[in-house]
């Protein structure tokens, strides 16, 4: 496996893309493996779309449906942040039947989202709202009998943006760890993939059903190859960060997979079609970053340079001879920027992809521990020294280092960052700076003698006790600390949204400013009645041809 | 009000970060807090009440010295700081210390919130020794034994007549079978019996008192920042 120090680095991570190991591939391959049969129940809109949906999902093992509700929103309150308090549609996934008891207290709680109050039979909250740009586009089209304009849908690439999508036991829903018992949904992030693709199809029947309505026999429905380009957007904020500076153990059982999985694809030996295929990826890459028109100049400036390189590596790739192992496609990505390395390795698990299904069914993992060895200052010295270098030699005195703060907000309790010295709530800073935390403790620590014990150290300056345990139970899970000084000027919390939207399988980054971000899931996937999914790099090739 | 296992475990985190104390482990903290509510020993009506009344400032920390070890023997002074806070620090530090002993016999001085040491000292049981810890609280005598590979402890209570100090633990942790002291106890609630009441919280939900609950979602209120207009342009989405 590569080492930690080149893949943990922040801005590897935020190179990322969607691989077949995501969230959203691996949760798509199951419903369509196990043949999960997903209907539209119930439908009971009005003529402007507002009433309630059900969708049944029949998984053999058990039954579950995703119960959405459409409302009458002002344009005013239509806002994507975390702060919004009104959205254009809510939906639950649910365990079980919806009997009637249970839709009249869904109704009078879903559309109140963190305000509401849920049972456990719930699995899934989240709220989404309708695209501005291009709802109302694609409703007024169809309902003329024609398709909507083709560069706009290119442009947004979804109809519904979603925003939160809670799981493990927000608002009195269902714990994961109950879950575990549940094989349809034990798997990290599955229960919250599963939703957002059926909230996909009922955008599609939603449009469509509007069009009829409003259009009567004039009406046409969204061509299939459009369908399968719309995907289900989602804005992205600060609320996502502080998950993986908290939860190291997971962090590291899902970069650690990957890594086994593309150590496992890049020692086998390459053949004719699968170079082919291979080749097929990088080209819809090109496409797939050449249309996605961003308005955040960073990110323009990276999409054409992945662009320019894209064309550079197919050349270089021309020399690749066959019956050599994938390992020689990784030497070549490695003269081209980290962005090109990441698609490179995405296209590689995607033409070896039966090296990551076992791997992907492993995802879970107990987080719970303690100092469980007795150590010395020495054991504790040594480990610093030879996995936190990129800690130990920043210079916190220096003002740059330590710019930014974060906090929790008073308003829905959600995370936020201030400058330092300049923003209100310095001292309600929360404890997410692990790079200071070690940084301080081997100061704390480097002269004493190695000998000592680090339980006689810890009795006396307990505030280092977590970060002790932190270092010494992540000694052995290498891929868990994200090697990054988040109050850094230079670090963009964008980074660290970006790894983890990556691993469950967003695409289309589109950063708004550099706090908050929209991306775009199960774009070019299969609909309902397909199955062949290769929707890696959408492209909407087949409804511009 | 029933509430989720992961709802009480951000609240308590929160809540207790929210303090900003430099004292030991909010992970292991929490878990403490969680344990004890799990076996229906209240741990979030007396986790509030630590953190509504708290008062450790930096010189209590630096009061604290290094223990006296005498043989088998040892004794900590905690210098008012309640167990909570020092449980998960104590606890790695005497399986150092039993690293070259059969046994240790220790006492905990002028401390307080015995019981929430219940989920760390399971630490040593998980690492095959055997515990009994026992303390005076409100006139009850309380005893806590655990053995290797029990799920839980036993605790046996009796009242208390004598003018004994209120504010130390008594702890034995050996190698070796402890003498149970159960006869001398009145009633007792047993391993099962705990475990029994674990299991079912986790499975029907956490029942807590909506007061207590407001409680410490004040307190946790307390680490929160107000809003501006200009950090409302940084809220997530």
């Amino acid at each position: 496996m590569r080492d930690p120090s080149i893949v943990m680095d922040i801005k590897r991570l935020s190179s990322m893309h969607q691989t077949c190991m995501s969230f959203s591939r691996s949760t798509l391959r199951e419903i369509k493996n196990k043949k999960w049969i997903i209907n539209k129940a119930k439908f009971d809109l009005d003529l402007n779309g507002y009433g309630y949906s059900i969708y049944s999902i029949n998984s053999n093992n058990a039954k579950y449906n995703i119960v959405i509700f459409s409302q009458f929103i002002e344009d005013k309150d239509r806002n994507d942040r975390v702060i919004a308090e009104k959205w254009d549609i809510t939906f639950a996934l649910v365990k079980g039947e919806i009997t009637k008891e249970r839709l009249s207290h869904m109704q009078e709680n879903v559309p109140l989202q963190e305000k509401g109050r849920n049972d456990d039979y719930v699995i899934i909250l989240s709220r989404a709202n309708k695209s501005k740009r291009i709802f109302d586009h694609i409703v007024k089209s169809l309902s003329k009998g024609k398709q909507p304009d083709l560069n706009l849908v290119t442009e947004v690439g979804y109809v519904l943006r979603t925003t939160a999508v809670y799981g493990n036991g927000k608002f009195g829903i269902v714990d994961f760890n109950k879950l575990q018992e549940n094989d349809d949904f034990k798997f990290s992030f599955s229960a919250q993939m599963c939703s957002l693709y059926v909230l996909r199809q009922f955008s599609i029947d939603l449009v469509n059903y509007l069009a009829k309505k409003e259009g009567g026999d004039n009406a046409v429905t969204l061509d299939i190859n459009i369908q399968r380009y719309i995907g289900i957007g989602n804005s992205t904020g600060l609320g996502m960060a502080p998950f993986l500076v908290r939860h190291p153990k997971i962090i590291n059982k899902w970069i650690t997979n990957r890594e086994i999985a593309i150590t496992r694809a890049k020692n086998i030996e390459i053949n004719s079609d699968a170079l082919n295929t291979f080749k097929k990826l990088l080209n819809k890459a090109y496409t797939h970053f050449f249309i996605h028109k961003v308005s955040y100049e960073n990110q323009q400036k990276i999409n054409l340079q992945i662009c320019h390189d894209l064309k550079k590596i197919l050349v270089d790739l021309d020399n690749i001879k066959t019956n050599s192992l994938w390992q020689n496609v990784i030497d070549k990505s490695a003269n081209y920027s980290i962005e090109i390395q990441e698609i490179v390795l995405a296209c590689l698990l995607e033409v070896n992809s039966h090296v990551t299904y076992d791997l992907v069914s492993d995802t879970n993992i107990e987080e719970e521990y303690y100092l469980d060895k007795i150590l010395t200052i020495g054991d504790i010295q040594k480990l610093i020294f030879n996995r936190y270098q990129w800690a130990i030699k920043i210079d916190f005195a220096n003002p740059e280092n330590k710019y930014w703060f974060w906090y929790c907000s008073s308003e829905k309790s959600e995370p936020r960052i201030g400058i330092r010295g300049i923003d209100v709530g310095e001292e309600k800073e929360v404890f997410l700076d692990i790079a200071r935390q070690i940084n301080d403790f081997y100061k704390k620590i480097k002269s004493l003698n190695p000998k000592e014990s680090l339980a006689e150290f810890l009795f006396l300056n307990p505030k280092y006790h977590y970060i002790a345990n932190r270092i010494h139970n992540l000694g052995n899970s290498t891929m868990g600390e994200i090697q990054v000084n988040i109050l850094s000027k230079n670090n963009s919390p964008l980074y660290l949204l970006r790894c983890k939207l990556s691993i469950l399988g967003a695409t289309r980054f589109s950063p708004c400013s550099d706090k908050w971000l929209q991306v775009v899931f199960f774009q070019g996937a299969p609909l309902l009645s397909e199955s062949n999914d290769n929707s890696i790099f959408p492209i909407p090739q087949d409804i511009l041809a | 009000m029933k509430v989720t296992y992961n709802e009480l475990t951000m609240l308590v985190y929160n809540a207790i970060h929210s303090l900003k104390l430099e004292l030991g482990d909010i992970d292991r903290i929490t878990l403490m807090v969680i344990e004890l509510e799990l076996v229906g020993l209240n741990g979030v009506k007396n986790i509030t009440d630590i953190l509504e009344n708290l008062t450790i400032n930096d010189n209590l920390v630096e009061k604290i010295k290094s223990p006296k070890f005498h043989k088998n023997k040892i004794s900590f002074n905690l210098q008012s700081i309640s167990i909570i806070f020092y449980a998960n620090i104590l606890v790695y530090y005497l399986r150092e210390k039993l690293l070259h002993k059969d046994y240790i016999s220790c006492v905990i001085e002028n401390t307080s919130d015995f019981l929430f040491a219940y989920n760390e000292y399971k630490i040593f049981a998980e690492n095959g020794f055997f515990v009994k810890a026992s303390w005076i609280d409100n006139n009850q005598n309380v005893c806590y034994e655990i053995s290797p590979e029990d799920p839980q402890p036993t605790l046996y209570f009796s009242d208390n007549n004598s003018n004994k100090n209120t504010s130390n633990i008594e702890l034995i942790i050996s190698k070796n079978i402890i003498a149970k002291t159960k006869d001398n106890f009145t009633s007792y609630i047993s391993c099962d019996a705990l475990q029994k009441i674990k299991k079912d919280k986790l499975s029907k939900g956490i029942d807590i008192s909506s007061n207590d609950w407001q409680r410490l979602k004040n307190i946790y209120a307390k680490g929160l920042v107000e809003d501006t207009e200009e950090s409302r342009k940084g809220a997530g989405a």
